[in-house]
């Protein structure tokens, strides 16, 4: 059999299965097994469970737990309502006022969460009421939100860059930094086309409440002083290179039970909530690394990866033309499959042709994410969009039509990072070394 | 039985639970060590050990919680016997994929105790020890999506969905994804 046709067996399989509604771990294992069994000799009964084992039981692995633990404890704590409040004298000159609550609150909390729909859920359940209260736009509340919920993703510490470092092999510290600066481009971007949406519809924007001096400002930022401290602890001791991700997520957790303590709001069963609903999250996570880690494998078998950088490497494409067809292949398979299983696809098959096509692997991870964030916000399947449907009882459509211009400037941020690569090379760059 | 069963998936959710608390205390006594200046030997392989047991002995609890992702578009749209023929494919498949894992689980962890393996680190350790958390969680899992199919076979409903029904009649938003 021809190598192309395997290839087209294989991923008639993936397809059955995923829209069968075969869970996604199952199905890479699932195709990862047919490939092994069909396509070559090798037994692949061992060599399944030595290469999860292997992979299963990895230190680099246990940042993922601990970050979404540390979201998971902060969600329950009253960390919104203080960002709201301390954030907003400081946009209100601005034009468009409150609407950029949504953009910095998301950008703040992405700092100290991983997941763009917990970032997203957690702003909206404050800004979302707020500004509809005092009259803004409500199309325009709910599409700067579901854009800026995405930052969850690209700011570190950040759930999607370490499942991208643990199967592509990049050092997810290293990733993390190099997320801080695209990071900043997105939020200027968003609040900049806030700030020229409001110019232009100055009808639609209501007037400022009341007027703050400096020294009021400054007094309400008071209700910032604890999550800036968090996200100085752990961004600062990875970039500095005195923790390892693992050591930053955990003084992270500490920081954010101490958050709680001091808020009020940790009892014991707080506590086993927040436990257990991070279990939850990592399992899934952990079940898909898991079909991954063997597909990869049972791939390498095929040898179909390497036919395929090969081919590419043969016909001479220029990576910018690899990264234009790969953007427009990931925003079709983003409105049908989640990110996670994105990104293992990606490492399990494309990952040779990128090196091959001479792009670096950190780049490729930012611009992944990125990419991923966009997946976030398009119907039908778009996480952000099931949680601001939850939050706002709007339709889906609606919620993915108000965040379209959104969309647009993710667009433009691929395309900056393209033109601009040292936007993400940067910080690494001056990162200390590592231990 | 229905007790039993019940009591098994909880109680190998909770040790997954106690697992990624692990995690985090065996990350704050290598802080510590540094801090203090005192060895703690091998603690990232510990740590890696209880990742794994982690996410292995979570995993039947995760599906009956319905946190177990899969593309809901198609059969999300389908109802009555067409939705439970499709229901009983996917659990078939599952059932057939996670039995044959487990089975090359089993056989690893059996495998490690024969030659005795241990592990390269400092402190060394039989590999059978963590490696069995693995088999266990898989065996575990089989197990819930086993019962599954037997309910979606009777005509009763699987797990996950009351799961869902819940969780939307909760209206507690998706989180961490």
């Amino acid at each position: 059999m021809e190598l192309w046709e395997v290839s087209l067996v294989l991923l008639a399989v993936l397809a059955v299965l995923l829209v069968c509604g075969v869970w996604i771990a199952v199905t890479l294992l699932a195709v990862g097994l047919v490939a092994m069994f069909a396509f070559t000799n090798s037994p692949p009964g061992a060599l399944m469970a030595t290469t999860v084992w292997g992979s299963s039981a990895s230190w680099s692995l246990t940042a993922l737990p601990l970050f979404i633990w540390m979201g998971e404890i902060l969600f329950r704590t009253r960390i919104s309502e203080d960002m709201f409040r301390g954030l907003a004298p400081w946009v209100e000159p601005l034009p468009g006022r409150l609407m950029h609550t949504n953009v910095i609150g998301c950008g703040i909390f992405a700092a100290i969460s991983g997941s763009s729909a917990a970032t997203a859920a957690t702003i909206g359940r404050i800004t979302i009421p707020e500004l509809k209260g005092r009259g803004y736009d409500e199309t325009m509340a709910i599409g700067s939100l579901a854009g800026a919920g995405t930052l969850g993703l690209l700011i570190p510490p950040s759930i999607i860059m370490i499942v991208y470092g643990v199967a592509a092999d990049v050092s997810i510290a290293r990733l993390f930094v190099a997320g801080v600066l695209p990071g900043i481009l997105l939020m200027t971007l968003f609040s900049g086309y806030i700030a020229l949406w409001a110019l232009m519809n100055p009808d639609r924007t209501p007037n400022r409440e009341k007027v703050t001096t400096l020294a009021e400002k400054i007094y309400a930022a008071r209700f910032l002083i604890p999550t800036v401290l968090l996200i100085g602890a752990v961004i600062g001791s990875i970039y500095s290179g005195v923790a390892t991700p693992t050591e930053a997520a955990v003084l992270g957790v500490v920081g954010s039970l101490l958050l709680s303590v001091v808020g009020g709001s940790l009892t014991w069963s707080n506590f086993g909530a927040s436990v257990m609903g991070a279990l939850k999250t990592s399992c899934m996570i952990a079940f898909i690394l898991t079909g991954a880690a063997f597909l990869t494998v049972a791939m390498g078998f095929t040898g179909i990866p390497r036919a395929m950088a090969a081919w590419i490497a043969e016909q001479g494409f220029r990576p910018w033309q690899l990264i234009a067809v790969l953007t427009v292949l990931f925003m079709i398979l983003g409105c049908f499959i989640d990110g996670i299983s994105m990104v293992v696809l990606t490492a399990s098959v494309i990952l040779p042709s990128v090196k091959a096509a001479g792009i670096d692997l950190m780049w490729f991870g930012i611009f992944i994410v990125l990419v991923v964030e966009m997946a976030q916000i398009t119907p039908p399947v778009g996480f952000n969009l099931f949680v601001l449907q939850g939050l706002t009882g709007k339709d889906m459509f609606y919620v993915a039509r108000a965040a379209l211009p959104f969309f647009f400037i993710m667009t433009l941020a691929v395309a900056i990072i393209w033109i601009f690569p040292e936007i993400v090379y940067y910080l690494p760059g001056k990162m200390f070394n590592l231990r | 039985m229905r007790t039993a069963l019940n009591a098994i998936y909880k109680g190998s959710g909770l040790l997954a639970g106690f697992f990624l608390v692990g995690i985090a205390v065996l990350s704050l006594v290598q802080i510590g060590s540094r801090l203090l200046d005192f060895a703690a030997h091998s603690y990232d392989e510990f740590a890696g050990y209880c990742m794994a047991a982690s996410s292995f002995l979570g995993l039947a609890w995760t599906l009956r919680c319905n946190e177990h992702i899969r593309m809901t578009l198609a059969i999300g749209g389908l109802r009555g016997w067409r939705r439970r023929a499709m229901e009983i494919v996917c659990l078939t498949a599952a059932s057939v994929i996670t039995g044959y894992f487990a089975w090359a689980s089993v056989a690893m962890v059996w495998t490690s105790y024969k030659l005795n393996d241990v592990s390269q680190g400092l402190v060394p350790i039989k590999l059978w020890i963590p490696q069995s958390g693995m088999a266990l969680g898989l065996a575990i899992l089989l197990l819930a999506f086993v019962d599954d199919l037997l309910a979606a076979l009777t005509g009763g409903t699987t797990s996950y969905s009351l799961a869902e029904t819940a969780k939307k009649a909760a209206d507690s938003p998706a989180f961490e994804r």
